[in-house]
């Protein structure tokens, strides 16, 4: 259904006729995302959403959107913001809505040194915002995806592990101050902004309005626009500038005075997280999070065949269970603290720092890489088969982590063996340990399944809904994909309070004329 | 059915209080807020009680008063608003559910006071993440509701720490876990599979936590939390490092955030330095006469595999920070007091009298958030203040304290007062009045209590706004504490 030619005009009055469009070559490009076939348990030619926006618009400023949302909600049009559309959760994804393509909304407003504080528009990337913060000694959180994606997305209204989460925490964690346009248009700068100007804490005054805002998960626009957001910066012990040799897509860091590249390997989930405990009861790590071996090998390697030739080798096998660290200190002392750590550490819980392993090219840079901003692994994984998905998560304790790890083995392993997916069994790939684990241990089981394979695409939303409900009857508890959008709710929410209920409500008296897409959250009570 | 006898059924009769002294003990505070008495004080001992209070509130219109702490309250939150209220004193609640360890975690009722939590936690290996030196009533639950801040800006992450996890029974009568704890599985089926609920975020796409934790009791009824703890540091060094001016300190501050370093990280003027480590009033104004004008308390704990190694970088490095900025780490101060002693008080609650009391019998608090940066600008106008309304500037206490890694910082300024002197109180009231001064200077008043709800919501219409909606959510029928805030 096309816009009304009222609507129309009335949104192309806002943000100009050269920042609208509803060309549908243009709309293509924003109904496709990575993982879109599962969703839609469709072939691989159907790349696409079903529910294309009607049209794009790219505002320019706050006042533009808060003006786009009191046209949708006259019109009875919905609005979807688009990021830098790395997730699924940014696509339109009902009839009747529009897209804000947010680009043109790309500074970095303020870093703030001295109070550790960044304040950025919707469009500034990842990779962006580091290069410069490092200039300053501090750094950002990143979440995997890494350095194009938008760093207001994640922290307000998407997902939020990284790979330095030990020490960067989780996205939701770190805002300290938000403007946001709701979707009735109406603008709420939360916290210390709202009552001083002043960007440096978004909770209260009394209830903390972040909790509508987002929980674990974001609400990925059912709530409106994020245009400004201050997020708090942490300590870079490096140099103000990377310094690489090599080309693409394998450049080697040349590896900063007083910082350490390791990959960490043990012989079960068990030992491997053992020591988790004692590296974060410790706080010795700038960086460290689970990676098997097998996602070092796609991190490392420049292709498919050169991957292969190094699984054929065995190395990555005998490293299956591993962990990735980082060292890094701001003197002397600290880092070789942390050298003694990882050392005794290791000793204790029988691990090792494979010198094969060390020796294949690129292994340790692309380590390093990867534990500062993210990305690394995204070469890799969409190299294998061309697309992957996630099984359940749990985040709770490193022990629960530990126990969704086998779980994850055993729903998989099914799959596996009818040749489905790519991996073999235990490379069970990611995890994050968020602030030394003490708010959790994040896990992410993914797999590469075949995007151009029918039977390989419908067995990847299988297993995430199997997974969804081993979480449920197994106990793991509750994560990731499971807590996002209405599909998953119906499934979970039963088993948690029914938390769905109070989320319904909320978009109710939030967006009263449903002018946000709930696609992602949840519908309206 | 009379009121009492309804109250009786629900959690029997010796936890339902209506005689004239009970109800004058929970109609005032030592705050400014006006008195009320409440028609009934219940102490209910379990959930399910909570529960059919809230359900039964819901049915008969009547409003309900949570309270954890026990006496004396200082902040008007736990005063009723209206007439008819029922105050819920959740003291007889008071169980330590669980300590684990291994995951750095505890689960305790809000009738724990820091002293039992401190002394159930020891017994595991664990320390509990402390605010200043608190009385020795305070709840652990009350206080971490309130975002009351820790001493340690390295160990706050987010201004919800250590709050994780809470049961929590809405205004609506919604018995509701959050975070991690939401669900699958009972607690016990929770523990059995290896969680601790120690995920705050969630369930899913809302953190419910946070709409509590503020609320002064306006949401509904915490009946548990579970909380972050610390491991117990095999060995702690500690330093007092004295400065003329806040000014002085600052670059240490932000130094030793900046790179993570330390863990104890707070600023006490002499007054408050001297309130604290004196035995009484009497030994007040002489410790105070021989302390610095200001004192910057900083610690570095070690534990885990190399306990010793940890300890000893951080010293070597704060000494280099601080001779950076002009400043010398003493163990000990010229007068004696030593850094030792100063961290075992703060490990600990107050002893009798409350520190906060000991100068003069009493105490009014302004505080409010800023940068660390900005916090000189606030103690002058403090201290101007205080002259332009004729109060002594030799009772007001300072305590800064870096707040979630040290991108805020907590400012306080504690009046110490006598309340039998009427012309003093007239004074110190004027100036907890008048607080939009700090307001008008870009002071965030995040914890809004008694009269700044009025000056906070004023200047932060829209908040106010989307907060009432968000009552309609979780208290429809508006029974949790009305007239707070913006209810």
């Amino acid at each position: 259904m096309a816009l009304t030619r009222e609507a129309y005009r009335a949104l192309e009055d806002i943000v100009g006729p050269e920042n609208i469009s509803e060309e549908p070559a243009n709309m293509a490009g924003y109904a496709y995302v990575f993982m879109v076939q599962p969703y839609m348990q469709s072939p691989a030619e159907e790349y696409f959403m079903p529910a294309w926006p009607e049209a794009a618009l790219l505002p320019g400023c706050t006042e533009e959107v808060q003006a786009i949302q009191r046209v949708c909600n006259k019109y009875g049009i919905k609005s979807h913001a688009f990021g830098t559309g790395w997730f699924p959760g940014s696509l339109a994804g009902s009839p009747n809505t529009i897209t804000l393509d947010m680009r043109r909304m790309n500074r970095i407003v303020e870093i703030d040194e001295k109070n550790m504080i960044a304040v950025i528009e919707p469009y500034v990337a990842v990779g962006q915002l580091h290069v410069e913060c490092i200039k300053k000694g501090l750094r950002p959180h990143v979440i995997g995806p890494g350095p194009t994606t938008s760093s207001l997305a994640s922290h307000a209204a998407c997902c939020g592990m990284g790979p330095s989460s030990i020490n960067t925490s989780h996205s939701s964690r770190n805002i300290l101050g938000v403007e946001w346009v709701l979707s009735t248009g109406e603008l709420l700068k939360m916290g210390s902004l709202g009552q001083s100007g002043e960007w440096f804490s978004a909770d209260g005054p009394g209830p903390s309005l972040r909790g509508i805002m987002r929980g674990y998960m974001g609400s990925f626009g059912a709530l409106g626009t994020f245009t400004r957001i201050a997020i708090k910066l942490y300590p870079w012990p490096g140099p103000t500038k990377h310094e690489s040799t090599g080309r693409s897509p394998c450049y080697d860091p040349i590896i900063p005075e007083r910082m350490s590249s390791y990959i960490c390997s043990w012989k079960s989930w068990d030992d491997m997280h053992e020591a988790q405990y004692m590296i974060t009861e410790a706080e010795m790590t700038y960086s460290g999070d689970r990676a098997v071996a097998a996602w070092h090998g796609a991190m490392m390697t420049e292709s498919n065949q050169e991957f292969y030739e190094l699984w054929q080798k065995g190395i990555l096998q005998k490293n299956a269970f591993a962990f990735g660290i980082i060292l890094g200190g701001h003197s002397d002392g600290e880092i070789e603290y942390q050298e003694k750590c990882l050392k005794a550490i290791l000793e204790k819980t029988g691990g090792w720092i494979d010198e094969e392993l060390e020796k294949v090219p690129h292994a340790v840079g692309s380590n390093y890489w990867w534990h500062l901003w993210g990305g690394e692994i995204i070469k890799g994984i969409f190299r294998g088969t061309g697309s992957f998905f996630c099984a359940a998560t749990g985040d709770d304790t490193i022990d629960n982590a530990c126990f969704g790890s086998y779980l994850g083995d055993t729903l998989m392993k099914p799959y596996i063996d009818k040749g489905l997916f790519l991996q073999e069994v235990h490379n069970v790939w990611g995890s994050n340990l968020y602030e030394q684990a003490t708010i959790g241990s994040h896990h992410e089981p993914l797999y590469q399944y075949d995007p151009f394979d029918l039977e390989s695409t419908k067995a990847a939303i299988k297993l995430g809904f199997d997974s969804v409900g081993a979480a449920i009857t197994e106990g793991v508890g509750l994560g990731f994909f499971e807590n996002a959008g209405e599909m998953a709710h119906t499934m979970t929410s039963p088993h948690a309070h029914d938390f769905h209920k109070y989320m319904k409500k909320i978009k109710r008296v939030f967006d009263p004329n449903t002018a946000s897409d709930p696609m992602g959250y949840c519908e309206p009570e | 059915m009379a009121q009492k006898d309804e109250l009786t059924k629900i959690i029997g009769k010796k936890n339902v209080l209506d005689d004239q002294k009970t109800l004058d003990a929970y109609s005032r505070d030592e705050s400014f807020v006006i008195p009320v008495r409440p028609s009934c004080v219940v102490k209910p001992t379990k959930n399910t009680e909570v529960q059919a209070l809230i359900k039964w509130a819901n049915e008969t219109g009547t409003p309900l008063v949570p309270v954890s702490s026990g006496a004396p309250h200082y902040r008007g939150d736990t005063i009723p608003a209206t007439g008819g209220a029922v105050v819920v004193d959740l003291s007889k609640m008071n169980k330590i559910i669980r300590v684990d360890r291994r995951n750095r975690v505890a689960m305790i009722e809000p009738g724990v006071t820091f002293g039992e939590f401190i002394a159930a936690l020891d017994k595991e290996g664990l320390a509990a993440h402390m605010p200043l030196v608190p009385r020795s009533t305070k709840s652990v639950v009350g206080s971490y509701l309130e975002r009351e801040p820790i001493t340690m800006p390295r160990h706050h992450w987010d201004p919800q720490d250590p709050l994780l996890c809470m049961e929590v029974i809405f205004g609506d009568g919604h018995l509701f876990m959050t975070g991690s704890a939401a669900g699958p599985g009972t607690l016990a089926q929770q523990w059995e599979n290896k969680r601790a609920q120690i995920r705050p975020m969630g369930p899913a796409q809302t953190d419910f936590q946070r709409v509590v934790q503020g609320s002064q009791g306006t949401m509904g009824i915490v009946t548990w939390l579970s909380v972050k703890c610390r491991v117990k540091p095999e060995l702690k060094k500690s330093f007092l490092v004295p400065a003329k001016k806040v000014e002085d300190l600052l670059g240490l501050v932000q130094k030793m955030q900046k790179v993570l370093l330390g863990d104890d990280c707070l600023i006490l003027n002499s007054h408050n330095l001297a309130c604290i480590m004196a035995k009484d009033s009497s030994e007040v104004a002489t410790l105070k006469d021989a302390l610095p004008p200001y004192v910057l308390f900083i610690s570095a704990e070690g534990r885990g595999v190399s306990p010793e190694d940890k300890v000893a970088y951080q010293v070597n490095d704060i000494k280099i920070a601080a001779q950076a900025n002009g400043l010398i780490p003493l163990e000990a101060l010229p007068c004696g007091l030593s850094a030792d002693d100063v961290a075992a008080a703060l490990a600990k609650p107050s002893d009798e009298p409350y520190w906060k009391n000991k100068a003069k019998g009493a105490c009014r608090d302004i505080f409010f958030l800023t940068t660390i940066d900005r916090t000189p600008k606030f103690v002058k106008a403090m201290f101007d203040q205080a002259e332009s309304k004729g109060f002594s500037p030799n009772d007001i206490g300072v305590y800064l304290q870096p707040t979630v890694n040290g991108t805020s910082c907590h400012v306080e300024f504690n009046l110490n007062c006598d309340s039998n002197n009427k012309a003093e109180m007239a004074k110190v009231k004027g100036l907890v009045n008048d607080s939009l001064v700090f307001a008008n200077m870009g002071a965030f008043f995040s914890r809004p209590y008694g009269s700044w709800s009025d000056m906070v919501y004023r200047r932060d219409g829209e908040t106010a706004t989307f907060l009432k909606k968000v009552k309609t959510i979780f208290d429809p029928n508006k029974i949790m504490n009305p007239g707070k805030l913006c209810f």
